[in-house]
């Protein structure tokens, strides 16, 4: 017998240290869920730590007894194998019994009580809610409506293509950023209504444990209750189509009487962006920014050049349609022309209905910036005032 | 396949058919159950307005019955050969095609043939007549019949 | 199990067999048609692990380095399709024919001459599955399937000509296996010898026997809704659009509903062929047969009433929810049943760890991780964080990899002595084994921390805090593609020849098929055996 050295205690403090500087070491890589910020996201993460630590106990139990039988009884060490092929009496039986008497349990009462509460408290969205946000997937973007202040706009990636592409080094929140954030006010209680316009997509922002279908035509809700302010990011998660990868959604949840004034400048900025649809442009002016909302809104399929990826997507330099007359002689819509594409898009193809979530002056701009760019070149234009008119 | 041969006094009968262990009960459980579950299952997505799987539920299951049709008749059949004094009679039932006929011992002629497969069936010949027997039987249950026939109608 | 009869010598001089490629176009043998089954399985497992090798390629780093996202997400679904209906259904479809009729005492198959039609259809189906890639390389539509092996509606209804030519292949896939399917339960029913009654056939066959009933009850599902789609598409009919009145749920009803019962379709063969392997190398009896045959039979029932908890996220009611909850929480008993029957057979045995017993405990322990993910996935409120993250693809690798594959595995390395008459090679069968196990759980245990770190899966580029994790992943992936090739390699091997197997192949087999020579005969059981009661 040797007497505790002692100096092993130190040893073993220093053992851990090293341990711990490990550990923070990995601290790129994340092993649980991230913080989560709404009732239901502690509730699921809660329940999920709970279930992790009964699987992973059934697990050990269960493969101790394995091994044990495996180190044991090998042939290696003499075993002699034994006959039977089933349980042989009561206590036997009994035995044999008990396993699947706990298994019971933990299905339907220590995983079944928990999952059958926040099952509950995750469906009802309606009780108390305190405010509604609409949101529609498009394909590849999302759109928000705030119901109560006529708030609506569009949210795209904002990372731009070169990063993708690799030739500029990626920012923080590649892939998550975009260009409009919804702002949702800390501590109440929104009903999230959600739809879509064309294929399914999926709403999910890991920090609020919720996930729900957005699915064409029909109607589906979820509800979030922000407890910190703070922006947090998640994806669409159902496979959409080409860009599934690059469609994010941010939040910022920010104190309530900033929430405010997000709103009562975000309705200016809606009334300024009406006004632009009144005005008279130029014809540079609509090429201007026409290009800039073609570059967000139409060049993921029809490409920065124009060229398309046929034949999904179809080309726009030297199309048939571009090139094609504008409006008929009475100023009305020419069915299957250009603006009627842009405006009413294509269905049963990704062509979607920018009506729905572009401005007057957008569409007139991009409609313009398409006629007169890629190599067409008919030099007409349209105006936000004639878009208005043919909504 | 199995070949049950009966000895008498005088009299040598070979009876040959298909084992089947599939009894007329289970037969009936099987296509009975199927149906039924088919029927729920389709019934429920007809009124869901998922007309369509119906039409290929009722294929498939045409196909399973149309199966065990042919396994029905296959099972039905049997191959008598019964040799008695010097007469050798050949009862055979075949899917579509029922045989009876009698040979003299003294004239019949034994031969192997094949004719449209890979497996050589025996062939009894007399007066022109011929019958093929030994479709029940394996290749090697087939030899030792044919080898057992030969001689006692040579003896 | 005794039988009257004893070994029988080669038999292949009855006549003459067509040589060449005749031969195996016109075969109705069942070993012919099971080493085919086999042999294609093969070759499409190293086609879809090709597909899936580029796509971990390009998830190596973050952004887009090799493929575009629209190719990427064909290779993703047509990786899916060909793993499922074109290698592990085969694999399985081969075992059945080669060994169901040498297990029972039969000749062959019930059906032979349909039997070689249904493996003549697996051919041009995975054709027309890969064709399109092609046809885009000629600038012919837009390439393959892009919407997942899943079709849902209405991204499939938007799709290019890939959609059709994948409906049209799973058309095909499913004739072919409903021939499969009848012929089995024909065979398994009516030809066993006498003396075998249902309760002491082998768990292999029983295994089969509640996979072909499943295939028969869920495949018209599967070919209505695809079907439905087609027309969808093409004759202006709006069963899954809303502006006509359809629901695109409707279509994940009924695909799920074929699809959940086709992961037991795809286990069952497995789970019938565990008990055979640890009885063999444990030298003890299999432990409670008649329990395990039953909780084949309750899976397979569990499995045909669980099947929405693959779109939990869709937005059922309540009643709904909690109901597909706890109907699959229920599966854990049934399948915990088949755990205690593996692990009570290993105990008090005399066990040795040839290959394929090595790769049954793999597969109990990785699959015991399927499992157990899958119960808590069941829960609806913290599935809503699982869901469509790549913690469901870890998980279903786990059960489909890690069981289905490695299953198979297990099965080629314990019958293939039987099949070729050679030992395979035992040290590159082990360095295959523990190469598989590692680089396998270095694929996909990062993907469970993805999962929960909040990647969604199917994305071609995902955010940085996924880096890490992700090419670990794909090291692992890559290094699993590899290790296949010594599998590959073994069996080649042990075809062309190497050291005679004997008839028993392993000491402690128990079985009719282990009384026929190695190989079997062209025409076994030319007697029929005979099953004397104990």
């Amino acid at each position: 017998m040797t007497t505790l050295n002692p100096r092993t205690p130190a040893k073993l403090f220093a053992g851990t240290g090293l341990m711990l500087a490990a550990g923070s070491a990995l601290a790129d890589y994340t092993w649980n869920f991230p913080k989560p910020v709404t009732p239901i996201g502690r509730d699921t993460l809660s329940m999920h730590n709970q279930f992790m630590v009964i699987i992973t106990v059934l697990f050990v139990v269960v493969f101790a007894i394995m091994v044990y039988s495996m180190i044991k009884h090998r042939k290696s060490n003499g075993a002699a194998p034994a006959r039977f092929s089933g349980p042989a009496g009561a206590l036997q039986w009994f035995w044999v019994l008990v396993p699947f008497g706990i298994l019971l349990f933990i299905d339907f009462v220590l995983m079944g009580i928990p999952a059958f509460h926040a099952v509950i408290d995750m469906e009802d969205t309606r009780t108390k809610a305190d405010m509604v946000l609409k949101v529609t997937g498009l394909q590849w973007k999302w759109k928000y409506e705030y119901p109560d202040s006529g708030i609506q706009f569009v949210s795209t990636l904002a990372t731009p293509r070169e990063q993708i592409e690799g030739k500029e080094a990626k920012g923080e929140h590649y892939l998550l950023e975009v260009d409009n954030e919804v702002v949702l006010p800390v501590g109440k209680k929104v009903r999230i209504l959600l739809t879509s316009t064309d294929v399914i997509h999926t709403w999910w922002v890991p920090q609020f444990g919720v996930k729900r279908d957005a699915i064409p035509g029909f109607l589906r809700e979820t509800w979030v209750r922000i407890e910190e302010p703070g922006v947090y990011r998640g994806q669409c998660a159902e496979l959409c189509g080409k860009d599934h990868g690059f469609m994010p959604v941010v939040v910022r949840a920010v104190p309530e009487a900033e929430y405010a004034a997000w709103v009562d400048k975000k309705k200016a900025e809606m009334a300024a962006a009406a006004a632009g649809g009144e005005k008279t442009w130029t014809k540079d002016e609509l090429i201007a920014a026409g290009k800039a909302a073609y570059e967000k809104n139409c060049a993921a399929c029809h490409q920065p050049e124009g060229q398309g990826l046929p034949p999904a997507f179809p080309a726009l330099a030297g199309s048939k349609i571009v090139n094609g007359p504008l409006l008929s002689p009475e100023g009305k819509l020419i069915p299957d022309s250009h603006v009627d594409r842009v405006m009413n898009g294509k269905t049963g193809t990704a062509m979607q209905a920018f009506k729905a979530t572009l401005s007057d002056a957008d569409i007139a701009a991009i409609i313009t910036y398409e006629r007169n760019s890629f190599g067409n070149t008919k030099g007409d234009m349209i105006q936000p005032a004639q878009i208005k008119a043919l909504r | 396949m199995a070949i049950t041969t009966i000895e008498a006094e005088g009299v040598h009968e070979w009876h040959a058919r298909p084992n089947c262990s599939l009894t007329p009960f289970a037969r009936r459980v099987l296509i009975g159950g199927v149906i039924f579950i088919s029927l729920i299952v389709s019934g429920g997505f007809l009124l869901a307005g998922a007309w369509l799987v119906l039409p290929f539920a009722g294929l498939e299951l045409a196909a399973l019955f149309i199966a065990l049709r042919i396994l029905d008749r296959r099972d039905q059949s049997s191959e008598t050969v019964r040799l008695e004094g010097n007469r050798l009679s050949i009862v055979s039932h075949l899917p579509g095609n029922h045989i009876h006929q009698d040979f003299t011992v003294g004239w019949a002629r034994l031969s192997l043939e094949a004719d449209n497969g890979p497996d050589p069936l025996i062939c009894i010949r007399s007066h022109g007549r011929c019958c093929r027997v030994g479709h029940l039987m394996t290749p090697e249950q087939r030899s030792q019949f044919y080898a057992d026939l030969s001689s006692r109608l040579r003896s | 199990m005794n039988t009257a009869t004893h070994t029988l010598d080669h038999h292949d001089g009855h006549g003459q067999h067509p040589t060449g490629l005749l031969r195996w176009l016109t075969t109705t043998n069942h070993k012919d048609i099971g080493t085919m089954y086999l042999t294609f399985s093969l070759l499409m497992f190293f086609v879809g692990g090709a597909m899936i090798l580029a796509v971990r390629a390009e998830l190596f780093q973050p952004g887009l380095q090799l493929m575009k996202p629209e190719f990427f997400n064909q290779l993703i679904g047509v990786h899916a399709l060909v793993m499922i209906f074109a290698a592990l259904m085969p694999a399985a479809t081969g075992f059945a024919n080669w060994m169901i009729p040498l297990m029972i005492g039969a000749p062959d198959m019930a059906l032979p001459r349909l039997n070689n039609w249904g493996f003549w259809l697996l051919p041009p189906a995975a054709m027309l599955l890969t064709m399109p890639f092609v046809l885009a390389l000629f600038g012919i539509g837009d390439g393959a399937v892009a919407t997942g092996w899943t079709l849902y509606a209405p991204l499939s209804v938007q799709g290019g000509i890939g959609v059709d030519f994948a409906i049209f292949s799973i058309h095909i896939l499913g004739i072919s296996s409903i021939m499969g399917s009848i012929n089995i339960i024909a065979t398994i029913l009516n030809m066993r010898a006498p003396g075998m009654t249902l309760m002491k056939m082998p768990l292999f066959c029983w295994g089969w026997l509640v996979t072909a009933v499943l295939l028969i009850i869920t495949l018209p599902v599967l070919a209505g809704g695809v079907t439905m789609l087609l027309t969808d598409r093409h004759f202006d009919t709006h069963f899954f659009n809303a502006a006509g009145g359809g629901d695109p749920i409707l279509f994940q009803h009924l695909f799920w509903f074929f699809g959940h019962p086709e992961v037991y379709i795809l286990l069952l063969p497995v789970w019938g062929l565990m008990p055979h392997v640890l009885s063999t190398f444990t030298r003890k009896p299999i432990y409670g047969h008649t329990a395990q045959v039953w909780s084949f039979i309750a899976i397979g029932v569990l499995g045909l009433i669980v099947w929405a908890h693959h779109f939990l996220t869709a937005g059922l009611p309540v009643p709904a929810l909690l109901y597909f909850m706890y109907s699959t929480m229920s599966i854990s008993l049934p399948l915990a049943v088949l755990f205690f029957c593996w692990i009570a057979t290993m105990w008090r045995g005399a066990m040795s760890f040839e290959t394929p017993m090595l790769f049954a405990v793999g597969f109990i322990v990785l699959f015991g991780i399927a499992g157990l993910t899958g119960l808590v996935l069941a829960d609806v409120a913290a599935d809503a964080q699982y869901h469509h993250s790549y913690f469901v693809v870890a998980h279903f690798h786990y059960a489909l990899f890690a069981g289905g594959i490695m299953g198979v595995m297990t099965g080629v390395y314990y019958w293939l002595p039987k099949w070729t008459g050679h030992m395979y090679s035992e040290k590159l069968g082990k360095l295959h084994f523990w190469l598989t196990v590692i680089s396998f759980n270095f694929t996909f245990m990062p993907q469970f921390f993805l999962g929960l770190a909040g990647m969604p899966r199917r994305i071609p580029d995902y955010a940085l805090q996924f880096a890490e994790f992700n090419a670990i992943s794909t090291v692992g992936a890559f290094a699993l593609g590899l290790s296949q090739l010594i599998f590959a390699y073994n069996v080649w091997r042990c075809v062309k020849g190497g050291e005679k197997a004997s008839d028993k192949v392993w000491e402690g087999t128990s079985g009719l098929e282990w009384e026929l020579s190695s190989p079997p005969p062209h025409h076994s059981w030319d007697i029929q055996p005979v099953i004397k009661t104990p």
